[in-house]
Formats: structure tokens, sequence, C-alpha cells
């Protein structure tokens, strides 16, 4: 890992396999290239680093379920490569079997994740931090842990470092010949702590009094986002298939209502069972809107759930809803039960639904989602291109996607010119002859069937992004060659045929006297 | 549908020409109504009104003034191109009006149809919602879906084959909920039966070879516009007929050239300008040229044996 730091590209941080080839943090890059060649290197991320640590963060709340990122500082007060966690294990290691036995979990499984950790546990979150970054080493499995009350002495032999402070404070103290944080405890009494205090910026004094517990240190922990989840447990394993409806049904009444309970509906919904072998299975579902209702939730998974296998036995289910949002608020009827609408009613198809255009069709297209997928299921959005191809595009079916481009309001304007009802997405070669060399075609041949024309109106020209064709793209290697004229044009014509079929066919390119004309079938109108 | 006949009483004057045949085609659909639904409804409450054409001739001839909303209709692609997906949509789009609502489901194997095209012909790209890649089976299923949905004023689905308890199933949903169904299929043999409320064949026809019969309907020379045979194969007992049948986008007051679109070469005619919420097109009917009718159009038209 590096980064650019003062005019040079800093190594920020190595692994273990860097550090025994004599790689350290704060080299150059250059140098510890050519310490060794075949280094590889990355560059440092530090909102990836955030981003872990918070969520190491989040997972360390099995311990104790107030824990805080301590981030790596720009001041150097927490180098980068030793940032930490603070957890308040106050009334928590016992359920573990004790501190020691925590710490040793804590460790475990951040091993599992692939961390090297080391662990200080002391009554003041300075001391802990201090402890765990100078105290204790990597292969110790128990940590540094200090008896309440014993933190003064615990520290006394670290160095200054470990009471966070930046490399001015640090040089400031080496200078007065101060290196370890006990030789700083006859300097916080009385009037030497005035002197200490005028000599140095406050910070010094404030990490020491907070490290030995004169001056309370609060953590302050990341909020955690609330989980909807619910869960079932069977007394024994099931193959039944019936058991799995079953217990889609419960969890979903559940959460349904600890949703609700929130005011909060989800857009995606994970439905895991668990077998008695130690494996799972999931049938996921995704709705257009945030949903919260029970009936619509089980019409959904009762197209899922036929992908479960029961074979195994199943002996526990859970439920659990991602993308939560504020349900829209909607106006309930007064009658529990209206039937079948009078078509006057659906006249007003919006007013029905709190106002949320498109609401009714929410249903539709989340069954529709469910049985092929988001990517076969959209709408067709008109996009302002005037390349044919991409005059429109399959957006998503959402209610809660962009708005697709739709027809606005008629605009008094120029008529568009016409387009086919069926494009192909990619133009199909087709042998044409015209009775003139730039004229429309007189006969085409198209998937082995010729076509007299009967009738063509044309052309309508239209040029492509040369910019885009092979052969200009930015190289730097070699000159430009500017597109030849008239290669990234297409002149369409619209024909109709003897037999009635009415055809979009282009000619690409202009006329060339020592090529014939290609000729492509791009539409097909009504 | 424009006009209302007014009140059938013995003092009033018999209307006459299409007014007349307007009534006959209201009291066909009412005594439709009666006989499906029962003479216990009350008028008002029962599904919108059915979706016609436009056009006396064709309207007047199906039972019920129309194609029944809430019920399915098949319509059989006579060739390889897109007719029957063109009338499909033109009818959807009369069908906004009918039931005032403005979503539809498309369900196919291909890709939906070409949104600039879908809005020529009046349907909002953005108000369908298209499943595309769907097998025989996956677009009856969606169908059943959407044909559930009553915020949906149609469901259009490409079919290879359906069988009759397939179409029935579509055909019970229909009229639960109210919405329409169009069903286009493929192939020029003859399908089997169905339950089909109606079915249709319809293929493009050169455009050179009609000419409108309605005077009033006489807007050629807009530069577009798509000329079909429609078969009425069945539905409601009434007799299988044909029809020639004209779209044209809609046409601006002003005096257009009366050329029609295979000899108007450069077929963008600018300057046009549409009234403000004006439909996009209109159908009317067309009867086949007579010979030497319009002997100076045909100059510039190719015919080759073969």
């Amino acid at each position: 890992m590096w980064r650019a730091a003062a005019n040079r590209l800093a190594v920020l941080a190595v692994n273990r396999a860097a550090e025994d080839a004599g790689l350290r943090p704060g080299q150059s890059l250059a140098d510890a290239r050519a310490l060794y060649p075949k280094l590889l290197t990355a560059p440092a991320d530090a909102g990836a680093d955030l981003r872990a640590l918070a969520s190491l963060a989040a997972w360390c709340r099995r311990f104790s379920p107030w824990t805080a990122p301590i981030p790596a500082d720009e001041s150097g007060a927490v180098p980068a490569g030793e940032a930490g966690l603070w957890l308040e294990v106050t009334g928590c290691a016992h359920l573990l079997g004790g501190e020691a036995a925590l710490v040793a979990a804590a460790r475990r499984g951040l091993e599992r994740a692939g961390f090297e950790a080391r662990a200080g546990l002391a009554g003041t979150p300075g001391a802990a931090l201090g402890l765990a970054r100078f105290a204790a080493t990597a292969r110790d499995a128990g940590g540094a842990i200090a008896t309440p009350g014993s933190e003064a002495a615990a520290l006394a032999l670290l160095p200054v470092a470990a009471l966070r402070l930046g490399p001015d404070i640090r040089d400031g103290l080496e200078a007065l010949g101060l290196r370890r944080v006990g030789e700083l405890y006859p300097l916080m009494e009385g009037p030497k702590r005035a002197a200490l205090g005028r000599r140095f910026p406050p910070l010094l004094l404030s990490r020491l009094d907070a490290a030995l517990g004169r001056r309370f240190e609060p953590i302050s922990p990341s909020r955690e986002r609330p989980r909807f989840a619910t869960r079932l447990t069977l007394p024994e394993p099931s193959r039944a298939e019936a058991v799995i409806t079953h217990a889609c049904r419960r969890l979903v009444d559940e959460l349904a209502a600890l949703l609700a309970q929130h005011g909060l509906g989800a857009r995606r919904f994970v439905f895991t069972a668990f077998d008695a072998a130690g494996g799972s299975q999931q049938a996921a579902v995704e709705t257009a809107r945030p949903l919260a209702a029970v009936k619509p939730l089980m019409g959904l998974f009762a197209l899922k759930l036929g992908t479960i296998d029961a074979g195994r036995g199943i002996d526990g289910f859970c439920l659990e809803a991602f993308a939560t949002a504020p349900l829209p608020l909607s106006q309930g009827r007064l009658d529990p039960d209206p039937g079948p609408r009078p078509p006057e009613e659906m006249i007003e198809d919006t007013i029905d639904n709190g106002g949320i255009p498109g609401a009714d069709l929410a249903p539709l297209i989340d069954r529709l989602h469910g049985r092929f997928g988001r990517r076969r299921v959209g709408r067709i959005a008109l996009r302002p291109n005037h390349l044919p191809e991409r005059a429109q595009a399959l957006a998503g079916a959402d209610a809660s996607g962009p708005p697709a481009h739709g027809l606005g309001p008629a605009v008094p304007g120029p008529r568009p010119p016409a387009r086919p009802l069926r494009l192909f997405p990619r133009p199909e070669p087709i042998d044409a002859m015209a009775e003139v060399p730039d004229g429309p075609p007189v006969w085409l041949r198209w998937r082995g069937r010729r076509h007299t024309v009967a009738a063509a109106a044309g052309p309508e020209r239209i040029a492509l992004d040369w910019w885009t064709l092979p052969g200009w793209q930015a190289n730097p290697a070699e000159p430009r060659q500017p597109p030849t004229l008239g290669a990234a044009i297409r002149d369409y014509y619209r024909v109709e045929t003897e037999a009635g079929l009415r055809l979009w066919v282009y000619r690409a390119g202009l006329h060339r006297t020592d090529a014939p004309a290609r000729w492509f079938l791009h539409g097909v109108f009504p | 549908m424009s006009t209302t006949p007014t009140a059938m009483t013995p003092a009033s004057p018999p209307p006459r020409g299409a007014a007349r045949r307007e009534a006959i085609a209201r009291l066909k659909q009412e005594i439709a109504r009666i006989e499906a639904h029962g003479a216990t409804e009350a008028p008002g409450t029962t599904a919108p009104g059915p979706v016609t054409f436009g056009i006396a001739a064709i309207d007047g001839h199906l039972p019920g003034g129309g194609l029944a909303t809430g019920a399915v209709h098949e319509i059989i692609a006579g060739d390889g191109g897109m007719a029957a997906t063109g009338l499909a949509l033109v009818l959807t789009a009369r069908l906004f009006a009918v039931t005032k609502r403005r979503h539809w489901l498309w369900c196919g194997r291909e890709l939906p149809p070409y949104g600039p095209g879908l809005a020529a012909l009046g349907c909002d790209p953005a108000a369908a919602i298209v499943v595309r890649g769907a097998s025989d089976r996956e677009a009856l299923w969606a169908m059943e879906e959407g044909l559930a949905t009553p915020a949906l004023a149609a469901v259009i689905g490409e079919l290879g084959a359906f069988d009759d308890r397939a179409g029935r199933r579509l055909a019970l949903a229909a009229r639960e909920s109210g919405v329409t169904a169009f069903v286009l299929r493929g192939g020029t043999s003859a399908p089997a039966p169905t339950v089909a409320a109606t079915r249709w064949r319809v293929r493009g026809i050169p455009l050179g070879e009609t000419a409108p019969i309605s005077p009033a309907a006489d807007a050629p020379g807009d530069g577009t516009g798509y000329a079909w045979q429609l078969d009425f194969l069945r539905g409601g007992g009434a007799m299988p007929r044909s029809w020639r049948l004209l779209w044209r986008p809609a046409r601006p007051a002003a005096a257009a050239s009366p050329e029609t679109w295979p000899e108007n070469h450069d077929g963008e005619d600018d300057n046009d300008t549409g009234p403000a919420g004006a439909p996009p097109g209109a159908l009317s009917l067309a009867a086949p040229l007579r010979g030497g009718a319009r002997a100076g159009g045909a100059a510039s038209h190719r015919r080759r044996a073969g």
C-alpha cells in the first residue's frame, strides 16, 4: 500500500512477506521497488479502509454492543495500518468466560477473517489502546490485560507514542529526554504540570489524564442500523414441502408486523432454509416498491419456494428484509374487500393508491420480476438520439427507478420521420439492386427470399458517430487517420414490396465505383 | 362513433345512413350484453363499451358493435411482416380512450416493438411493460398475470400455439378484470380452433394498390401510412368478411400533396404540425384500385413478373 505524501510516493503499509523482505512503512516507493523489484503495490484507499473498519466494528458487536472504530489519523497519532476498534466490554466479559477468553475469541474471529490483531484490555480506552499497540504482540493469544487500577503501572514502561500523540509532541518529549510514559508521571503534579501544559499542546495532558482514568474518555459507538429478520427453528428436521410454505407464511407474518411497527417496507426479502447437514438454501424476492404486506409477499414467495429442496431435512428458517424504506402513506378503505371496482373508479387509478402513479402496477411488475428476472422485464424508454438503434432503451420496470422518457404532451412541430415497428438489433445484410447508384433498390433478397420493390421513399440520410468507428481510436502511437468520407453514412429507404411488406433498408456508405454497395435491412413497418 | 343518435322515439325521424348503422350496432351491443350478463345489471356499471375501428362497415358487422373489451382477440399474421402487430397496437391505442387506462403489457419471444414506431401508432412506449424472450408457456403465464391487473388497458402477447384450456383461462381472467387481450399468432396455416372472442387475419398490402373509399377519409399524400388486408374469420356468429384497411397518420388541416406515399419520394413533409392532443392517426376503408384508375401513379410502380 502506498500513497502520495510530501512530493513522493511513500509506502504506507506492508504485509508480512514484505516485512520479511526488509520493507518498512515510510520508505519511498522507489526504494521499496529497488529492494524487491517484483513488489506488488496498490494505492491506499482511505475510504475503503474506513468502510472495512466500520464493518469490523459491526462484527464485533457480538462481544459488546458498544463498539467504535479507531480510524488511522492524519496527524500520525494512530499511524495507517494500526487502526483499531474500541470495545466497551464492561459487563460483557463473563458471558464468554472472562476477559482473557473474550480477547482470545475476538482474535480468533478476526484471524479467520484474515486480520492480524493485537488486543489490550484496561480500565480506560487510552490505556487499552496503548497496551494493544505496544505491550501486546501478535503472537500472544490472551493479549495484554491490565487489572483495574493498574493502568499507570502497565503503561509506565511503554513509549510515549502509546498515548496517541502526533510526531510533533513525540519529538518535543524526546528532546527533553522523555521516552517512556512513566517518565511523565512526576511531571503531572503540582507546578510541573503547569510547565508541561505551557510547553506542549493541551492534547498531551488530556491524553495522559484519560489514559490514567483521571478524565473520562467516552466511546461513541457507530449507530446500529436496525435489522429486520425473523427466524423459526423446528424441533426436529422436516422433509415435508408443506412445512416450507407454512414456515414462510409465519415468518412473513412476523416480519410484516415488525416492519409495519417501524412504518417501513422493504424491497428485498431473503428466505433461508437451513438443513440438518449444515447447508442452507435461499429464495429471494424483490419488489418494485417498499412492501410490508403479507398477501403480496406470499404471492411472490409462492413463485420461488419451489426451488427449495426439503430432501435433506430442514430444521430452521430465517427471513430477512433488506433495502428498507419508509412505506408510502396510503389511505385505507372503509370496506375491507372492495371487490371489483366499477370502471368509473378505474379512471382515477392514482387516487386510490395514495397518489402514487403506477402503484397498482407494482404487484404485476413484482410477479413478472419473480418469474422472469429483472433483465427480461422492462419499459421502453425513448432516448433523444438520432441513431435509430440508440433512440430507445429498455429501462427497468420498477416504479422506483428513474422515470422512462415517454411521449410528452403533443407539441406542434414537424412530424418525426417514419420509424418501423420492429427494429433489428443488428441490421441484417441483404442483397439489393438499385437502378441508379444512389437510388432506392428495385429488388432485394432477404432471408433467402427475393422481394420485388413496388415503391420506395427516401433517402433519409443518417450519419453515424464517426469518432466511435474503428480506425478512429485515440491512439497516441499512430497518427490519427481521418475516417473515410462517407463510411459513417447510412441512406435509409422505406420500400414496399409487391407482396405488401414494408421494409426499412439502408445503403451503407456513399456510392463507390470500386466496390459494390452494401445494403442492410434494419426494420419492418406494419 | 363520435355522433350519438337521438332518442329512438316514434316522434323523431328514423336515422339515416351512418347514424342508422350506428344505432343498430348499439342495439346489437345491448342485446349481446343482456345475453352475456343478464338484464339485471343496470347499464353504465358494466365494463366499458367495445373498442371500435371507427369504421361503420366493420363495427356494424361485428356483434356488439366492435371488439368487446375484457375479452381475448386473436390476430393471425398473414405474412412475415408486422401488420398483425400494427393492428393490435392501433386497437390498443383506441382502447386507451375507451378504458381511460394508459398502461399495457407486451410479452413476446423477440424484442418488444421499436419505441419510436410505437409512438407513431399512438401507444406510449413508456406506458408499456414489456417481457422479452418469453416462450409460449411463459407468455401465457405473463398474459394471465396481466389480465388479472385491472390497471392495464390491454395485454398483447406473441404466441405460437395455445390450447383450449389456456385460452379459457385467459378469457376468464380478461372477463373478470375488463382487460382486453390480443393474441398475435404467426403462421399462415389454418390454426387450431380457440376460444378467442374474435379471430382476424391481417397482412400487409402495397399502399399503391388501395384507394380510400370514403371521401371524408381521403387522406393520401401524407407520405406515410399502411394498408392492410383484414380478414374477419370468426367471432360472435358473424359471417367471415374481408376489408382493405388503411392507417393514415393524422393530417394537419392544411391541404397536403395529393401524392400517395409510394410516389412521394422525399417522404418527410417537414412542415406538418398536428393539432395538440389529436390521435396520431386514423383507420379508414380502402378499395382496391380498378384498372386504369391510377394511370398517373402507376408509372412509378415497378411491376415485375415473379
